[in-house]
């Protein structure tokens, strides 16, 4: 169904004013400037372009950005009127086929873009469909999708359009209308703009609920190489300025009430993993700088998919590097929830995950001396390092056995996975059942079943020593266990 | 203290919380366990041996304080809970896990590794999590200004999932029906109600409507990658139960 977006002269003399200004960056309009005539035709033209072309060219352009959660603030619209709520736990209102979840409507404000980063599907040299979002338009397709609850709010990122500044008066525009015009109070996810004015930055975080700057390349030699417009300061420089800004508004939220609150979410990063050469050591170490020093909530990681050809990028059928994408998760949420530190993951020495175990297995088998630990005795922290005991079986635990003593029957109700428990604890001083400890089985036993076939698949003789060495350093068997081989 | 003892009668009740706690009220003042408790819903007019209890809203708030003294007052809103899931028998589990409570008192909220107090907790774990997937699954479609939704849960999931509705939209008005359990939730004006509903029809979806639905479904094809397809992650996190009213999968 097609739908002119502006019925009212006024609207459309907007548009030309916008397009005017940008008529550099358009290359397509650039020739027509001047015939007057031809050029209205053509403006007439881009404001009816169907905004199911719009949507589906700005929210493919937008997928490639990982982060999608609603979480780590909250409000209802109740005392406030207006519309719209926030959830500590965020919501998922449906997933995409690739099985990642969609709680925010993620697109772009427009895919105009004067850089020319080499890894970017919207870089200026790649010759593609540009459109944009009106403001208004925008806000209102928000407010439509949010009151169907199809979305938990909006997630606007943008390509630079013009210069940073503008770009981000742009999205601030969009993001005021939205909370004043519309006075919405849902989500709302916006992506700073490398290069902007601090200003304008601020101006931004007080409308949204959480900003990230995406430092995009683990290292500044890949930055540089890939994305020659950006420095390592044009990236840190605003991730710095939003971190002092919270730290500076929590500070004076515990002082006066009514502050308006600045990026209350938190801001977020994310990084494309397996375009360039970096070991997973480094990209992990890099994790936790960031978030000591940003005090960042969340590092979300992208493994690389080729959308571009490049003598410096990896092949176009190089496939998604999905296994360490997922590998780094583990170990980021082992840093989180788990008081890991990097040094305890990896090191120099295993400077790459092991594929067929997640790292924190890995870290259990290498580490024989803290094992087997007594369910009812050991303090949180050491439950936590226990391979199949989570946060919230850890937690689980320790207030069942306040009242009786845990044998293993208790442990499963508790939810904890004793497949891979009962090779690390002891109940009562008593360890498993009929658990026979070999080599091997424990191995294999930690593994899923994903994990156990890939396992199974890789008996090509290198891979097969490589798996082998790790038997050998995994330090088994457990101390206090017996052995039979 | 005389034991309880089996007896070859069935409750009915009116199937509401303070319905269920006169049950308990009765099958504690007779020392008596009954082989069944049927709310109304389910039960079939002049079933043999069937003994009605009334709901009595005195008795009701008699055992309400007993629990709230005697055993612990979360264990009262986790009986509440319990009578909203889906666990068969729930009525005569609960009945068991309020005779463990007046045993062992408050400490029963921690005794996880218990069967009774284990299947009670699992059941309600799955009443939550339902109630807060259906937060982000429900759909509405708008019809002269209200907002309509139907939902099949397993779960009455209602209680749980309308008032956060309330607190997004609270100057909207909308309904969700529950097919399941025959329910539905109308707000208007800062005030929700809950109402009996049978054999509601849908209205038909009008232009507007159909317009947002296509850009939606267009929005949900674009953001997935393809060289990430896994519809087995899909299907884990987002059961095909869920799917037939989710206007992206229609």
């Amino acid at each position: 169904m097609e739908k002119p977006l502006f019925t009212d002269p006024a609207a459309a003399r907007r548009m030309t004013d916008f397009t005017n200004a940008h008529n550099g960056i358009i290359p397509f309009y650039n020739c027509l400037f001047g015939i007057t005539l031809v050029f209205l035709l053509r403006i007439c033209h881009t404001l009816r372009m169907d905004i199911f072309e719009k949507l589906s060219i700005l929210g493919a352009a937008a997928k490639y950005d990982v982060a999608c959660t609603s979480s780590g603030t909250e409000q209802n619209s109740c005392e406030t009127g207006g519309m719209g709520s926030k959830v500590p736990c965020g919501i998922c209102h449906t997933f995409a086929a690739d099985g990642r979840c969609v709680s925010l409507l993620k697109v772009l404000l427009t895919n105009v873009c004067v850089y020319d980063c080499k890894y970017c599907f919207n870089r200026k040299s790649n010759d593609i469909k540009r459109t944009m979002f009106l403001p208004e338009e925008l806000a209102d397709l928000t407010i439509q999708f949010y009151k169907r609850n199809y979305i938990e709010g909006l997630f606007l990122s943008s390509g630079v359009i013009k210069n940073p500044d503008y770009t981000c008066e742009l999205m601030i525009k969009t993001l005021s209308i939205l909370r004043h015009t519309h006075r919405f109070n849902g989500y709302i996810h916006a992506k700073a703009i490398p290069g902007a004015d601090g200003k304008l930055l601020r101006q931004l975080g007080l409308l949204a609920d959480r900003m990230s700057v995406n430092i995009e390349m683990p290292s500044q030699n890949s930055l540089q190489l890939l994305a020659p417009d950006k420095s390592k300061n044009s990236i840190f420089a605003p991730m710095n300025f939003i971190k002092e800004n919270i730290s500076e508004n929590t500070k004076e939220l515990t002082v006066y009430k009514k502050v308006q609150k600045f990026v209350p979410a938190g801001q977020s990063t994310q990084m494309i993993i397996g375009a360039t050469p970096e070991t997973d050591n480094h990209i992990l170490k890099l994790t936790e700088n960031l978030y000591k020093k940003y005090k960042l909530k969340r590092v979300f990681f992208s493994a690389y998919t080729p959308v571009l050809s490049d003598k410096l990028l990896p092949s176009v059928d190089f496939k998604p590097p999905l296994l360490r994408e997922h590998r780094l998760y583990q170990a980021d949420w082992l840093m989180r929830y788990y008081n890991f530190s990097a040094d305890e993951i990896l090191d120099e020495k295993t400077p790459n995950f092991n594929p067929f175990i997640d790292p924190k297995c890995n870290w259990a088998v290498n580490h024989p001396e803290f094992f087997p630990v007594e369910v009812n005795k050991a303090s949180k922290d050491e439950l936590l390092r226990v391979p199949g005991i989570g946060v919230r079986s850890a937690l689980k635990i320790i207030a069942a056995r306040r009242y009786s003593a845990l044998d293993f029957d208790a442990l499963k109700k508790l939810g904890v996975v004793l497949k891979r428990a009962k090779y690390f604890i002891v109940c009562r001083g008593k360890q498993f059942d009929g658990l026979i400890i070999l080599k091997d089985q424990i191995l294999q036993a930690l593994m899923s079943k994903q994990e156990l076939t890939m396992y199974k698949d890789s008996f090509s003789p290198s891979q097969l020593e490589l798996f082998r060495e790790n038997l050998q350093t995994a330090g088994l068997p457990l101390p206090g266990l017996p052995l039979r081989t | 203290m005389k034991n309880f003892t089996k007896q070859n009668i069935i409750y009915g009740y009116d199937g509401t919380f303070d319905g269920f706690l006169c049950c308990a009220f009765e099958s504690f003042s007779r020392r008596e366990i009954p082989s069944a408790i049927i709310s109304e819903k389910d039960s079939q007019p002049g079933l043999f041996g069937q003994f009605n209890i009334e709901t009595d809203f005195g008795k009701s708030e008699r055992v309400k304080r007993s629990v709230n003294e005697k055993i612990n007052p979360d264990a009262l809103i986790f009986l509440r809970d319990s009578l909203c899931t889906n666990l068969p028998d729930k009525e005569l589990v609960m009945l068991e896990f309020m005779r463990l409570g007046y045993k062992t008192g408050s400490k029963i909220m921690t005794m996880l590794s218990d069967n009774i107090v284990n299947a009670l907790n699992k059941a309600v774990r799955f009443l939550y999590n339902e109630s807060h997937h259906y937060k982000g699954f429900i759909r509405f479609s708008e019809v002269d200004g209200l907002f309509v939704s139907s939902i099949k849960p397993k779960n009455f999931v209602l209680p749980y999932t309308a008032p956060h509705f309330a607190q997004r939209m609270p100057e909207e008005k909308f309904i969700i029906i529950d097919e399941t359990n025959k329910a539905a939730c109308v707000y208007e004006k800062w005030k929700l109600s809950l109402f009996d509903a049978k054999d509601i029809t849908m209205p038909k979806t009008d232009e507007k409507e159909t317009f947002y639905r296509n850009l939606w479904k267009t929005f949900h094809e674009t953001i997935a990658i393809k060289e990430r397809f896994n519809p087995k992650c899909q299907n884990t996190h987002l059961p095909k139960r869920y799917r037939d009213r989710m206007t992206e999968f229609l």
